[in-house]
């Protein structure tokens, strides 16, 4: 990936979730390989959950990849979640009711 | 015979010897020279063809992209047009159900009835069918009537906000009266109350109603001549009372407002755009004479006689097909793309002649000639060059006769294989290829001649983008959706200029790439402005396009409100809307609020969008309070928005802006930032006028970047209350 000091990746498992951490910027460059391999986590899993608390910024690009995934997940009928949000990333996703669209969670312990 | 000593023996051996060697040797130059010479004629022959077809190819591709793009864009315009009609119809109809179904929330309002009265233009009226007039209507029917015509407003603020588009709007009910507005003059007789249609007009017989009462979607008719003889279509749908079915909302589209469309979009004067019916009727074009332009409509392009290759386009375009051709007609050939309009059936697409396509390929191709031409004569200067040299060098040597060694012959070889291997590189297409001769002698110069074409053709190669983009009228097109970008956003200062309530200015500085930022602003009524800011969360031609769906919706469904001042019902209608025309899984960040100039009553909506910043007096600015925060338009249907209030005094400031003025980077993308603008405007004196504080802006921003290239859109507006 080109990108790759921009956003980088870590896997983990919670409970069912497949926490996927996001660390870095979420924008117009980073987000489309995000939004790929977002797309392929959630045909491999049932329950996939964005732990945010490593990223520091993200753009209405990054938003767009969110909204994305949130869409597919409900037409695929699977789980989608963000998780712990910090700092100007959080102030956005509040901006942006994101709220409305996908499940938004202040930390990782409340992915049950 | 005279004896010769054992010297002369010996010398005549080593000359003999010599001038074999040297014969033998110089023959084997002059053929290598000779190969070489004719090596190079026969491949800058083959590499002008190759370069040929590679530009050729380039630009064709370059061409066809561009073409698609531009046809694909302004189908996407008109579609989009067309489903505003659609929408506002639909809201129309919405309305009109509501208002049959809760009569107890209107009041009665009496229109003038053209049958019995000489109305003009400028208001709507009603009118009654024939046998309306013959029976009369009873109480409850004129009850009904009394509280139907309270949509005369939408009607009518519909039919005037769109002049050239809708030459009428009407309201035509199932028991035979019509509330209808018409975009003629003041001074002339609306089409009902004329001779020709007073007592003899039913809207119950006319197609847009027979087609409408079968669809509870707007749908769309043929093209028809209107009464005035002009092409015309329908947009018309169905609404209803307690007892189901009650009458049609429909509106007449001159075909003029689809030629306003084509001439508004197109930007060159040498391309051809047309909209083909769903019958291969040419409707609207930009020529004036000619197969391509309209006839009538009952012209059949896919019947055109003597253009077979046009016909078989024209039964592409009528099957709903987006392509790219290449065909003949009169002769000349041309470029065609074309793309579906769904909502219609209809075909849009634009064509230009190959040759003014090819013309910047044309050039650059015979520039390309040009240095191979000199670069042959260059050659050949060299090559008689050289064997000048080598005739001396022979003779020289002939004197000298142990000078010859191998190291000689492979020194003159040598430079000739080199290039010969050059030469060959480069005709395999590698422009990369430079040869490194350093004998300090013709072939030095041969070589380096060689180079400096090697690396022209290269450069040539990689500059045709740039000089197809710059040649000719290309250039402007290529631009098409920066400009209508720009050309959707009012941009007349000052807007208002008799409206000394208030102040206010606005700008939009593209980034590169076509990006979806607009403002707005527009009275909805005597009192009432409107400001709205947004950004399309993408780029290109999808986020240009998107942009424009957003700023109708939403201005066409504020001026609705003109009257209710809803503003959450408009932007949840425009939201609703929005979802689904969004295939792209775009959204929309909007800031829109509403002015009250008498009261300095200030409602808005954030929906998922930068908050804006206000100045009260002699304080601060500070960011707007955004307690009830809303979600982005265009992602999902039926979710509702917050409406907030405040209150401006006479000299207070709103502040609107994108995102792309707090993330304005400089080189070492560091941001503008909330604070960076907000410490900006606290610099500014309370009593500064909209524009010099924008101007300002502006120059805040350049001095934080500084060389940096713009990354995205930079869009602000500033509305000064002056009460």
């Amino acid at each position: 990936m080109a990108n790759e000091q921009l956003l980088q990746y870590e896997m983990k498992k919670k409970n069912d979730w497949t926490v996927w951490i996001l660390k870095g910027r979420l924008d117009r460059t980073t987000g489309p390989a995000a939004g790929d391999d977002g797309t392929k986590l959630l045909d491999e899993n049932s329950s996939v959950a964005v732990n945010l608390a490593e990223l520091s910024y993200i753009s209405s690009a990054g938003l767009r990849v969110i909204l994305r995934l949130a869409k597919k997940a409900k037409a695929d009928g699977k789980k989608f979640a963000l998780c712990a949000p910090v700092g100007m990333v959080k102030e956005v996703l509040e901006e942006a009711s994101m709220n409305v669209f996908v499940d938004i969670f202040d930390s990782e312990e409340e992915l049950t | 015979m005279r004896k010769l000593n054992i010297r002369q023996k010996l010398r005549l051996l080593v000359l003999a010897g010599g001038l074999l060697g040297f014969t033998f040797f110089g023959i084997l130059s002059l053929s290598h020279v000779w190969d070489l010479w004719k090596a190079i004629d026969e491949r800058s022959v083959i590499l002008g063809e190759r370069f040929g077809i590679r530009v050729g190819y380039f630009v064709n591709k370059e061409e066809k992209d561009r073409l698609m793009e531009m046809s694909r864009l302004r189908a996407g315009l008109m579609a989009y047009d067309l489903k505003s009609i659609q929408s506002e119809l639909s809201y129309m109809a919405r309305k009109l159900s509501e208002i049959l179904q809760s009569p107890q929330n209107y009041k009665p309002r009496v229109l003038p009835n053209a049958v019995y009265e000489n109305v003009h233009g400028g208001m709507p009226y009603v009118h009654f069918a024939p046998e309306l007039v013959a029976h009369g209507a009873d109480d409850n029917l004129l009850a009904e009537i009394h509280l139907v015509s309270n949509i005369a407003d939408g009607v009518a603020s519909f039919v005037y906000r769109h002049i050239n588009y809708y030459p009428c709007v009407f309201v035509g009910s199932r028991k035979g009266y019509i509330i209808r507005a018409d975009a003629i003059a003041d001074d002339k007789l609306v089409p009902l109350a004329r001779s020709a249609w007073r007592f003899s007009y039913d809207p119950r017989n006319r197609d847009w109603y027979i087609a409408g009462k079968e669809s509870k979607e707007p749908v769309f008719t043929d093209v028809y001549y209107s009464t005035s003889g002009t092409p015309c279509f329908s947009c018309a749908v169905s609404y209803e009372d307690a007892e189901g079915f009650a009458g049609v909302v429909g509106c007449d589209i001159n075909m003029q407002g689809v030629n306003e469309l084509l001439k508004r979009t197109s930007f060159s004067d040498k391309s051809v755009s047309l909209v083909l019916g769903a019958k291969g009727e040419v409707l609207a074009s930009n020529q004036t004479e000619g197969l391509l332009s309209f006839v009538d409509i009952y012209s059949d392009l896919r019947k055109a006689k003597g253009e077979p290759e046009l016909a078989a386009i024209a039964e592409r375009m009528v099957k709903g097909e987006e392509g790219f051709s290449i065909f003949k007609m009169d002769g000349k050939e041309y470029c065609i793309a074309f793309s579906p309009i769904e909502e219609t059936g209809w075909s849009f697409a634009t064509l230009i002649a190959r040759d003014d396509l090819m013309r910047p390929a044309v050039k650059a191709l015979q520039k390309s000639t040009e240095q191979m031409e000199k670069f042959r004569r260059s050659l050949a200067m060299n090559l008689l060059g050289f064997l000048v040299c080598s005739a001396v060098f022979v003779g020289l040597l002939l004197r000298i006769p142990y000078v010859v060694s191998g190291k000689v012959a492979k020194d003159f070889s040598e430079p000739i294989t080199k290039l010969e291997e050059g030469v060959q590189e480069i005709s395999k297409g590698n422009l990369e290829e430079s040869i490194d001769i350093r004998t300090g002698d013709e072939f030095e110069h041969l070589a380096a001649c060689f180079n400096v074409m090697a690396h022209d053709l290269k450069v040539y190669m990689e500059n045709l983008a740039i000089v197809t983009a710059e040649k000719e009228q290309t250039a402007a097109e290529l631009n098409v959706a920066t400009n209508i970008q720009h050309d959707m956003l009012p941009n007349i200062f000052p807007p208002f200029p008799n409206r000394h309530e208030i102040d206010l200015y606005a700008v939009m500085h593209p980034a590169k790439e076509v990006g979806g930022d607009f403002y707005d602003f527009y009275f909805i009524n005597e009192n009432r402005v409107v400001i709205t800011i947004a950004d399309v969360s993408d780029k290109g031609v999808p986020a240009a396009l998107f942009m424009v769906i957003s700023k109708t919706l939403l201005k066409n469904f504020l001026m609705m409100e003109k009257e209710d001042n809803d503003l959450t019902r408009a932007v949840e209608s425009a939201n609703d809307q929005l979802c689904q025309s969004n295939k792209e899984d775009m959204f929309v960040t909007v800031f829109t609020g509403v002015l009250d100039v008498k009261t300095g009553e200030f409602s808005y909506i954030n929906a998922g969008h930068n908050p804006p910043l206000v100045r009260h007096g002699q304080e601060g600015f500070s960011y707007l309070p955004s307690v009830k925060k809303s979600p982005m338009l265009g992602v999902m249907p039926g979710i509702s928005f917050a409406k907030q209030t405040i209150k401006l005094s006479p000299g207070d400031a709103i502040f609107l802006y994108t995102d792309g003025v707090t993330e304005a980077m400089d080189a070492e993308k560091n941001m503008f930032t909330e604070k960076g603008l907000k410490d900006a405007l606290n610099k500014q004196p309370p009593e500064i006028k909209a524009e010099e504080l924008i101007a300002n802006m502006e120059n805040a921003i350049r001095r934080h970047v500084k060389n940096a290239e713009q990354s995205d859109d930079i869009t602000m507006l500033t509305l000064k209350f002056l009460g």
